[in-house]
């Protein structure tokens, strides 16, 4: 369980010399675990994500995910290492409109090289979506298009979940059925990094990051380190 | 898996497809109509041209000497020489015999022409109307042994008032210039009288013939001066049996130059020469060159608006797609694989536009032929895959920017939620 995933060291990322977006940051994650981030509109905790899921790349720093050295991987490497290693969850779901669930699953797979419709058809059957194979997106409702998001962020079986406010687009009922898969899936093993503005869903983390003007401000864990420092 | 991407993403976006196809359709069925045109109508001008007269002429080959002595020149002196008839038939045993589409004899002599108080110097001409000659030695065995040629083939734009002479063996019919026929006052089925004066020394023979009527001639060309019969005719009026002074011929000369038939011709007649009708020639390849480059042009032309056409439909797609190429990187896919998607998406369209266009593209090649060249268009089937080639083509390199951006497209832009 201590066995570091995820290291970021000293990144920085500019889109522009005056705009700032992160800065200095370090962090590390352990194997295994969920990590809530939160902080306020612009605060730099997508960015964070997407350096980490390596959609973007930063600007100074270096980052390690499962002892890769990421930050020096060309373009199409960080493809190649993003569809073997992470899973990712949108809060606008990002299906393609015009496949069903099932080619949307499979879209995912077709892309990593193997393609198993047997194994899609299981992964939706998981988030309970067997019923609703040959619906295309907009004949689901949000709550199913997540769960055909997060089936598809499975079926490559990565070893780091990470979810962009996966509920902020769902009712209490739905967002309550894809927060229980979320556990679920941690509870599988998975490593979940998830960003959110709701402190309820944060709290359900073994770990809660906050992330102001590109910078932690504050860390549970470190937290609890420092008050466990504190009591001895 | 990519088909089903493919074929899908091309059904969710019907309009914007049809859009594309009808741009690639529009430079498709200008390149067909002008490819078809072009094939088609450069052979059949080619055969119309020939309608307009022989475009090579066979003359005896003649030595002239220059008289004088130094200092005092009087002029030059040229033999008098013929081509026999009986030679006539190897214009059609040259190599290019398939492209020789007539040719006719002729035999000039200036004669009188008496009809009632009016009598005119005028030009007796002699020569085949419409005649079957033997192919004496065809060129290849399988090669027909007899010919139909005359003027009336080599010359059918002739405006005849009455008829042609048709029986080859008509002694006593003519057919006359509309000149003649206002000088002579002379009408079809009118009867006049010619005289031709022979010196032979001291010696005087004259020999006067009745001819009939059957047909006027109107070309406003020399032909509406002179006076026509069959070629043994003149021979016997001027005491020329079997002779003539020149051979008109007809030759396509859309694939070789005409001056090769004048060699082939004088190589089986060594005693004669060609000239080619230059004028007539380079007029010819004039206007064909001038409409092919014409054509030319407006495919071009065409073909620009197809690409802009596609490539503006193209880019528009790519910006609608931004989120789906970024949701497609952000899972996995490599560049090539969104290259592959967008050019497939391409070369579908080029397909389906050049097919459709070369349908189109026959339509309006009829109208191009028809009204333009009076010419039925017969259509080509080499044209579909060169008009398919550069359909897909114009659609391919009209991807290039396109491609270009959607390459560029960074996955981010999903989680951004830009």
């Amino acid at each position: 369980m201590n066995e570091e995933i995820i290291k970021l060291q000293a990144i920085k990322k500019y889109y522009d010399p005056s705009t700032h977006v992160l800065e200095n940051l370090n962090l590390i994650i352990h194997k295994g675990a969920w990590t809530s981030i939160m902080g306020p509109s612009g605060s730099g905790k997508t960015t964070l994500l997407n350096i980490i899921g390596c959609l973007d790349s930063a600007t100074a720093g270096s980052v390690f995910i499962n002892g890769t050295e990421t930050t020096k991987l060309n373009q199409t490497q960080l493809t190649r290492f993003r569809r073997e290693n992470i899973g990712l969850i949108f809060q606008q779901y990002h299906l393609v409109p015009y496949l069903t669930a099932l080619e949307n699953v499979m879209l995912a797979q077709y892309y990593h090289g193997v393609i198993d419709e047997g194994k899609a058809t299981e992964t939706l059957k998981k988030v309970e979506l067997g019923h609703r194979l040959d619906h295309i997106p907009s004949h689901l409702s949000g709550g199913e298009q997540q769960r055909v998001c997060i089936a598809r962020a499975l079926i490559n079986e990565p070893k780091i979940l990470l979810a962009d406010e996966p509920t902020g687009n769902l009712d209490q009922k739905n967002g309550d059925i894809v927060l229980d898969l979320i556990k679920q899936l941690h509870a599988e093993g998975h490593t979940i990094i998830l960003v959110t503005h709701n402190p309820e869903i944060a709290k359900l983390g073994q770990r809660i990051i906050t992330v102001i003007d590109g910078k932690i401000c504050s860390d549970s864990t470190c937290k609890s380190e420092i008050n466990e420092t504190d009591k001895r | 898996m990519f088909l089903r991407i493919l074929g899908k993403s091309i059904l969710k976006r019907k309009s914007r497809i049809a859009i594309a196809i009808i741009s690639v359709l529009i430079g498709s069925s200008v390149a067909t109509a002008l490819l078809t045109v072009s094939f088609d109508v450069s052979e059949k001008v080619s055969l119309e041209f020939r309608k307009y007269g022989a475009n090579l002429l066979i003359v005896p080959h003649s030595d002239t000497i220059e008289v004088g002595f130094p200092g005092v020149e009087f002029g030059s002196v040229t033999e008098q020489r013929y081509i026999n008839e009986s030679d006539i038939w190897k214009i059609k045993s040259i190599y290019w015999r398939n492209n020789v589409m007539g040719f006719a004899p002729f035999l000039y002599q200036v004669v009188t022409a008496r009809s009632e108080q009016v009598e005119q110097r005028i030009v007796l001409v002699g020569t085949y109307f419409n005649r079957t000659i033997q192919i004496q030695s065809p060129y290849a065995p399988q090669d027909p042994l007899t010919f139909t040629t005359g003027v009336q083939i080599i010359s059918p734009w002739w405006h005849i008032m009455g008829d042609w002479i048709k029986d080859e063996n008509d002694t006593t019919s003519c057919m006359i210039g509309a000149t003649v026929a206002e000088k002579l006052n002379l009408s079809v089925n009118d009867s006049f009288t010619i005289t031709y004066n022979q010196q032979y020394g001291s010696i005087e023979n004259t020999s006067m013939y009745n001819l009939t009527v059957v047909g006027i001639v109107m070309t406003d060309g020399y032909e509406d001066n002179q006076i026509f019969v069959n070629l043994q005719v003149a021979q016997q009026i001027t005491g020329r049996p079997g002779k003539l002074h020149t051979i008109q011929v007809s030759a396509l000369c859309n694939a070789c130059p005409v001056e090769t038939f004048a060699e082939e011709i004088k190589e089986l007649i060594p005693y004669v020469e060609g000239r080619s009708v230059k004028q007539l020639v380079h007029a010819e390849m004039d206007i064909l060159g001038k409409i092919q480059n014409m054509m030319f042009l407006v495919t071009i032309v065409a073909l620009i608006a197809s690409a802009l056409g596609v490539m503006t439909t193209m880019i528009t797609s790519v910006i609608e797609r931004q989120k789906e190429i970024g949701l497609m990187k952000s899972v996995g896919a490599e560049n090539k694989k969104i290259i592959a998607l967008f050019l497939s998406e391409a070369t579908i369209i080029g397909i389906i536009g050049g097919i459709i266009g070369y349908l189109v593209g026959l339509i309006l090649a009829q109208f191009i032929g028809i009204s333009v060249f009076s010419l039925s268009i017969t259509p080509r089937l080499e044209v579909i895959p060169i008009v398919i080639g550069i359909s897909v083509g114009v659609a391919l390199l009209a991807s290039i920017l396109p491609v270009r951006r959607a390459v560029r497209v960074e996955p981010a832009i999903v989680l951004r939620g830009e």
